[in-house]
């Protein structure tokens, strides 16, 4: 890791310091399972690290518009380990698609309310344990886990590292021509706790594997998530990844999502915040060999006085990468949505065919929308476009609606639904339309 | 067609309306019984369409002064849904494009809204299956209408359609049809026409705002109203379109001015 950061210098940084030597000072040990010598000198590293340099404040222009003083004002304990919870009320998040479901309750794995299926011979799901007692995954795991670098990387991730208690491990063979789905469910349940969530998915050549990431507090309260996901895929591998933030309207959450694809692999990325107060993800997706093709869509909903930020880098670093990107918002209330998305072609990564288009749906005065569009091309045979529009509900579309007997609720609320549609409409995890569809109804209410 | 006795269904007196400070009608008259259908025509710019949009209600508008009554009810505090649940319709000049919103799905819930407000009772989505296909076959339209985007990417004449098949849906006792005939082809125009002519009967009304008499030889009018500056100047039978049409418009409102004078 190393992202050049400075250490602390100006008294901005001391709340974010504090906060950082509390939560240390809070959570003591690292992994306990970590009998690992690298694995213990790597979280030791990520600790030593993490304790120079402080978490970002909104002085650091990466982090600007992202106003964690609230996170950082607050006193947070380590999440109970052993929480008790009601297993129907976690079957209600779970999906009729998957084969498998992980379910973890503030970080850790849950064996009982888990389902993983054991007919997989392809695809492994388990957890960091079990994965370091299998010799020949324990190889892949350890030449994957923790090779974050460049864009995007933060002191959470080195925050992750240093205090993960778990790790979920994916690992995908080549498995002909179905998608299997595999629903993550991260459960915090704790007041004023945190907890960081760790993945790591290894698709080999030629797998196909399908991904929900998904985030939610049961009872909990004002608690942070910090997660951490790493997704290495191999040559023709196609792997589908749907991130659904729908954490507590008091939570923080804080990820970031490292990906990286080789020769002809297929990235398909569904980001959807429609919870927290706080949210942040940063999405590095680097295209590692020749071809390969990155497909990103993102949807975040801003309502009372909450902050989602979508920091995106695609990065093509070899010829013939195709990236496409739409990324749209709807901001209500007092919200404030951020999107920065930045795409890097370096040098020889010719005939880079890329395209980002941001639009953001402001539905009230005092919501805001912040966005950057970011493009770095260091070749010159390439073709890159993009665009980014702020607007509101279309007067003539609402009163066409109105004049066939809508009312103006209805209206609106239809509107704002046709507006998101384009980012789910497509989604292959089909049940997941409908649960958006509904949080859009609730959330977009003026 | 005229029948004696008829319920009003429309009656406006004197109405001034604005849009940004800008007065476009100025003093607009007309009544509307049942069983009738009326025609507005006029030059750009005459306030034709403004009408059409104030009487259904458009934001943009402000109404200055005068009655619109419907049914003896005024329109002037009512929202445009309201209106809608009422009876009013309006045919859009131009329709609205909304990427997202499924055509089927919306006409069943503006289908819904409306029977919901009038105390009837509601379709389930098979139920609105049976319901909408003979109406789609009166407009010559299938049923992949209603997998389609509201409006999105439809031609002219496919969006002056659907049109339609929401006025067969929501039975108006009033629609006004905002050149309805402007970018059908003739095949298009016969289509839409046959369709205004089957769905009108002697309990409603319909008011055709078009600048051509073209769409007046297959949808005959009982009454003809020209306007100019914001005013009904001259009302007639349909012997006055034809009128209109070999001597345009210019003898009736030099007729006007002189009146004026």
């Amino acid at each position: 890791m190393g992202s050049g950061r400075k250490p602390f210098e100006s008294s901005m940084s001391q709340q974010s310091v504090e906060f950082t030597a509390s939560l240390l000072k809070a959570d003591g040990a690292n992994v306990e399972h970590s009998t690992e010598d690298w694995l213990k000198s790597c979280q030791l590293d990520a600790r030593t690290h993490f304790e120079k340099c402080p978490l970002p404040t909104t002085s650091e222009e990466e982090w600007r518009f992202t106003d964690l003083t609230g996170l950082y004002k607050s006193t947070l304990t380590p999440s109970a380990l052993d929480t008790p919870i009601d297993p129907s009320v976690v079957k209600s998040f779970l999906i009729p698609e998957a084969s498998s479901s992980v379910v973890l309750v503030n970080g850790v794995y849950s064996p009982s309310l888990s389902t993983v299926s054991s007919a997989q011979t392809k695809i492994r799901v388990c957890n960091l344990k079990s994965a370091l007692n299998d010799a020949q995954l324990k190889v892949s795991v350890k030449r994957r886990l923790n090779s974050l670098e460049g864009d995007g990387v933060s002191g959470f991730c080195e925050m992750n590292t240093a205090l993960f208690k778990d790790v979920v491990v994916i690992h995908a063979d080549s498995n002909g021509n179905s998608f299997e789905t595999i629903h993550i469910l991260n459960i915090s349940t704790g007041k004023h706790t945190f907890n960081h969530p760790r993945l790591l998915l290894i698709a080999e050549e030629q797998a196909r594997v399908c991904v929900l990431e998904d985030y939610i507090g049961i009872g909990g309260f004002g608690y942070m998530t910090n997660a951490v996901s790493e997704l290495s895929l191999a040559a023709e591998s196609q792997v589908i990844h749907v991130k659904l933030q729908r954490d507590d309207d008091s939570a923080y959450h804080i990820a970031h999502t490292h990906v990286g694809i080789d020769k002809g692999a297929s990235y398909q990325n569904w980001s959807v915040s429609v919870g927290a107060v706080v949210s942040r993800h940063n999405l590095v997706t680097r295209q590692r060999e020749d071809g390969g093709h990155i497909a990103i869509k993102g949807l975040a909903l801003g309502h009372d006085k909450r902050i989602v930020d979508m920091h995106s880098c695609i990065e093509h670093t070899k010829p013939h990468g195709q990236s496409i990107q739409v990324h749209k918002t709807i901001a209500g209330d007092r919200s404030k949505i951020v999107f920065n998305g930045k795409v890097k072609v370096h040098k020889g990564a010719q005939q880079t065919n890329s395209s980002q288009q941001n639009r953001n749906l402001l539905l009230s005065a005092r919501a805001s929308v912040d966005t950057k569009p970011e493009l770095e091309i260091f070749a010159d045979d390439v073709k890159c476009a993009h665009g980014a529009t702020v607007g509101q509900v279309s007067e003539d579309e609402l009163f066409y609606l109105k004049s066939r007997g809508l009312d103006d609720d209805l209206a609106r609320n239809l509107l704002n639904y046709a507006f998101a549609k384009e980012v789910i409409e497509d989604l292959p995890i089909k049940s997941l339309g409908a649960v958006i569809e509904s949080y859009i109804r609730d959330q977009t209410k003026i | 067609m005229i029948i004696k006795n008829a319920a009003t269904i429309l009656s406006v007196h004197n109405l001034v309306a604005s849009i940004d400070g800008t007065q476009i009608l100025k003093g607009f008259d007309i009544t509307v019984k049942a069983g009738e259908i009326h025609a507005i025509m006029g030059p750009n710019g005459s306030g034709k369409s403004t009408f059409s949009k104030v009487l259904a209600g458009h934001p943009s508008y402000t109404v200055d002064g005068g009655t619109l009554e419907f049914k003896g009810q005024s329109l002037m505090d009512l929202e445009p849904d309201e209106r809608a649940k009422l009876g009013v319709f309006l045919g859009f000049q131009y329709p609205v494009e909304v990427p997202g919103v499924t055509n089927g799905s919306f006409l069943r819930l503006a289908y819904n809204t409306v029977q919901g407000a009038r105390g009837k009772d509601e379709l389930d989505p098979l139920e609105f299956d049976d319901f909408i296909q003979s109406k789609l076959s009166l407009l010559g339209m299938d049923a992949s209408f209603l997998e389609r985007s509201l409006n999105d990417g439809f031609s002219g004449g496919e969006k002056k359609r659907n049109e339609i098949l929401q006025m067969a849906i929501l039975e108006p006792t009033l629609a006004i049809l905002d050149e309805t005939d402007s970018g059908l082809d003739i095949d298009a125009l016969r289509v839409v026409a046959n369709g205004v002519n089957t769905l009108h009967g002697d309990s409603d009304a319909v008011v055709l705002v078009t600048h051509y008499q073209r769409l007046l030889n297959y949808i005959e009018p009982d009454f003809i109203h020209v306007v100019d500056g914001g005013r009904v100047i001259k009302t007639g039978d349909k012997s006055l379109a034809h009128e209109l049409e070999s001597r345009g418009y210019e003898w009736v409102l030099d007729e006007n001015r002189s009146r004026a004078a």
